[in-house]
């Protein structure tokens, strides 16, 4: 038995070491000789990815040109649309080329380059869909766009539904949940060309919009650098040939090639997925527990520490998990102290399991009869072996289910981490579904890959709770 | 059994209580008891329920702070001595045995002895457990174990560090009328091992196992003198 839990552990540790191997580095910002450029890869055919999981488009070239053009190295880093500015300004990232439009609002917290590539925003309808100007037009937008605020003020009578990305956008129009949506007529035009999507352009431009390459304030050398080399790939034509090439623009096709089968390609990313979730999930839980320990003992202590540490543990069991992920990815640079998206992505794993597991330790401490501990006492036992032979032995059976539980819980939470840019299995999954558009099949085979992980736990649950039953250690 | 630790004499004060004070809640529960208990026969300790019984015993027993006054055993003060030195000069069998549901019988009452360090503690234990009637149990859980075989395992617990006093709390509160007729036999016979008190409020019982007790009432001594004394009064 033991044996074979030493080879299973050992298994563990290799499928994960070869699982993370080949994952992205996040670059560090700043870094000599390294520009980092955010996006989001959900935005095609300006930022995606591809059939082979690497990131493309547009957008993913350019950036790529700008950084040759600037004799610097490119590192990529793909983060949710609605952070990439807290990405800027905590120095996370360099720059975005992101297709982001040039704003007044935005201006003032960021600064602009000259622009890049100019387009405008229309609204396109599926068939069949309610007149734009009808109460209940029902329009979908990303949400941060300004498309959003052009939804609101030209359609007063449509409800506005604020998405993630463009790909969530298709997804609902496609199902018919949604009457339209507002997007870059670029987009758009790659959307009814390149992916057969059944959208009509419908009226005029809503927008003319311009899009530049925003930096933190103050970087100024930086963006004069930046300026001087859009103008450079403008000038020399590069940038009008990128354009030809994702957007059909002059009529050049991109050709879409012979693409290699969905499972193929996607299998080993969702594997690396995999791999991911469980790396960040053992390392998180791991040291979760071991806060855990730390937690309830303050908080079963008599002494000072143990209001604060009661404090501490219903503060993070009250506050939403993703909030705390966030607070810990960008909190920390405003004092001076940069966690990588892995490192906060654990830690705020460690933190919210361990306040959850600390609970748990001292329900079942406060179980175990005072009865047992006078005993002990009675028999000179001292507090530490009371606790490591009499009352710890009795915890186990009355802690581990509900432990089991809580680490389940944590293992489908993990999910919440994609948010920050870390490639688990969520975000494996999404970026695949946006560019095959097979979201279905995708997230039921993710779903099976999170029942594989967490179902042993439960069943493993169960049957020692079948046994301490049988040996008389749990009741009820 | 085993013979017996220390040279013990009859007749010798084993246990002497000097103006022990203990509060709870801002109240007196024992304000200034005096006992002296000498070696022998099992000792009584009579009383209604709230008359300081269990105060009196957990205090004794290590397992309480007092507010004042001396508690001795043998000779030797019990304050300052080390948890597993006052064990060994104290026992305690608790009313409701408080065995370790996760050990068997014997794993019970080799848990403190080997944890202690104390040399020859399997063979003592072995013995305990042939002179209580245990060896056929010795390798069940708590929870297969009658009310009477479970007060029997905890007082082979007890035992197994030689105490040369042994408590118990009502320990014929939870048995039926046969298995009390033979623990009350039991008690006498552990007299010569050491030193038995029985804490109860059954009278009669008290009468079938001791000879010698007092009778406590709000804190203080009401009765001592012969079991029959102590009782009749009550």
């Amino acid at each position: 038995m033991r044996r074979a839990l030493v080879a299973l552990t050992w298994l563990w540790i290799v499928f994960i070491g070869s699982a993370l191997a080949p994952r992205e580095a996040l670059a560090e910002p700043g870094r000599e000789g390294v520009l980092v450029v955010g996006l989001t890869g959900k935005y095609p055919p300006f930022s995606y990815f591809d059939e082979r999981g690497e990131l493309a488009g547009f957008d993913v070239d350019f950036a790529r040109a700008l950084c040759t053009e600037m004799r610097l190295r490119c590192e990529l880093v793909a983060t949710e649309w609605d952070s990439l500015v807290a990405a800027l300004l905590t120095d996370k990232i360099d720059a975005v080329v992101g297709s982001m439009a040039i704003t007044e609002e935005r201006s003032r917290a960021v600064r602009f380059s000259v622009p890049y590539y100019e387009s405008g925003a229309r609204l396109y309808v599926r068939p069949g869909a309610r007149d734009s100007g009808t109460r209940g037009f029902t329009v979908g937008v990303t949400l941060g766009t300004t498309f959003e605020r052009v939804a609101r003020e030209r359609f007063p009578e449509a409800e506005v539904r604020i998405y993630k990305g463009d790909t969530d956008v298709l997804q609902d129009l496609a199902t018919g949940r949604l009457d339209g949506m507002i997007t870059d007529e670029l987009v758009g035009a790659y959307m009814a060309h390149e992916r057969g999507a059944v959208v009509e352009p419908v009226g005029a431009r809503l927008l003319e919009e311009r899009m530049g390459i925003p930096v933190k304030p103050g970087r100024d050398e930086l963006l004069a650098e930046i300026d001087r080399a859009v103008g450079a790939l403008r000038s020399s034509g590069v940038q009008r040939a990128l354009l030809e090439k994702h957007l059909h623009v002059g009529g050049a096709s991109a050709g879409a090639g012979e693409r290699p089968g969905l499972w193929r390609s996607a299998a080993p990313l969702l594997l690396r997925g995999l791999g991911a979730t469980l790396f960040i999930c053992v390392t998180g839980i791991g040291l979760g527990i071991a806060l855990s320990l730390l937690l309830a003992w303050g908080a079963l202590s008599k002494g000072f520490v143990a209001r604060p540490t009661a404090l501490l543990v219903d503060f993070v069991r009250s506050t939403p998990f993703m909030i705390q992920l966030f607070a810990l990815y960008f909190g920390p640079p405003s004092l001076g102290l940069s966690l990588s998206a892995e490192a906060a992505g654990i830690t705020a794993i460690a933190v919210h399991s361990a306040a959850y597991l600390a609970e748990v330790v001292k329900t079942a401490y406060r179980a175990v009869p005072d009865g047992q501990r006078l005993a002990a006492r009675a028999l000179g036992l001292s507090a530490w072996q009371s606790l490591r032979h009499v009352v710890g032995p009795q915890m186990l059976p009355i802690a581990t289910v509900p432990c089991l539980n809580t680490v389940v819980a944590m293992i489908k939470d993990s999910a919440v981490v994609s948010v920050i840019g870390i490639y688990e299995l969520t975000l494996q999954t999404q970026r695949i579904i946006s560019a095959s558009f097979r979201p279905i099949e995708l997230y039921a085979v993710a779903a099976g890959l999170y029942f594989l992980l967490t179902f042993p736990l439960l069943v493993a649950g169960r049957r020692l709770e079948q046994r301490w039953r049988a040996r008389g250690l749990l009741h009820g | 059994m085993a013979e017996p630790r220390r040279s013990r004499r009859a007749g010798e004060l084993v246990l002497e209580v000097r103006a022990l004070r203990v509060m709870r809640g801002g109240r007196a529960i024992l304000d200034g008891l005096d006992l002296g208990v000498q070696r022998g026969e099992p000792f009584a300790i009579a009383g209604p329920s709230g008359s300081g019984k269990t105060t009196l015993l957990f205090a004794v027993a290590g397992l309480s702070r007092p507010d004042g006054g001396t508690i001795e055993v043998g000779g030797v003060s019990l304050e300052g001595l080390a948890p597993r030195e006052r064990a060994e000069r104290v026992g305690i069998v608790f009313q409701d045995y408080q065995l370790f549901p996760h050990l068997t019988a014997l794993e019970n009452a080799c848990l403190a002895p080997r944890l202690h360090g104390l040399e020859g503690y399997e063979a003592r234990v072995l013995e305990l457990f042939e002179a209580l009637g245990l060896s056929e149990l010795a390798h069940r859980a708590p929870h297969e174990l009658s009310g009477g075989q479970k007060q029997r395992v905890a007082i082979a617990r007890t035992l197994a560090l030689r105490p040369e006093v042994v408590l118990f709390d009502e320990p014929s509160a939870a048995l039926d009328p046969q298995t009390t007729d033979e623990l009350a036999t039991r008690l006498r016979g552990l007299s010569h091992e050491t030193q038995v008190i029985v804490v109860s409020h059954d009278l009669p019982f008290l009468e079938r196992c001791c000879t010698r007790g007092l009778r406590l009432e709000g804190g203080r001594i009401a009765a001592s003198g012969t079991v029959a004394d102590v009782t009749r009064s009550a």
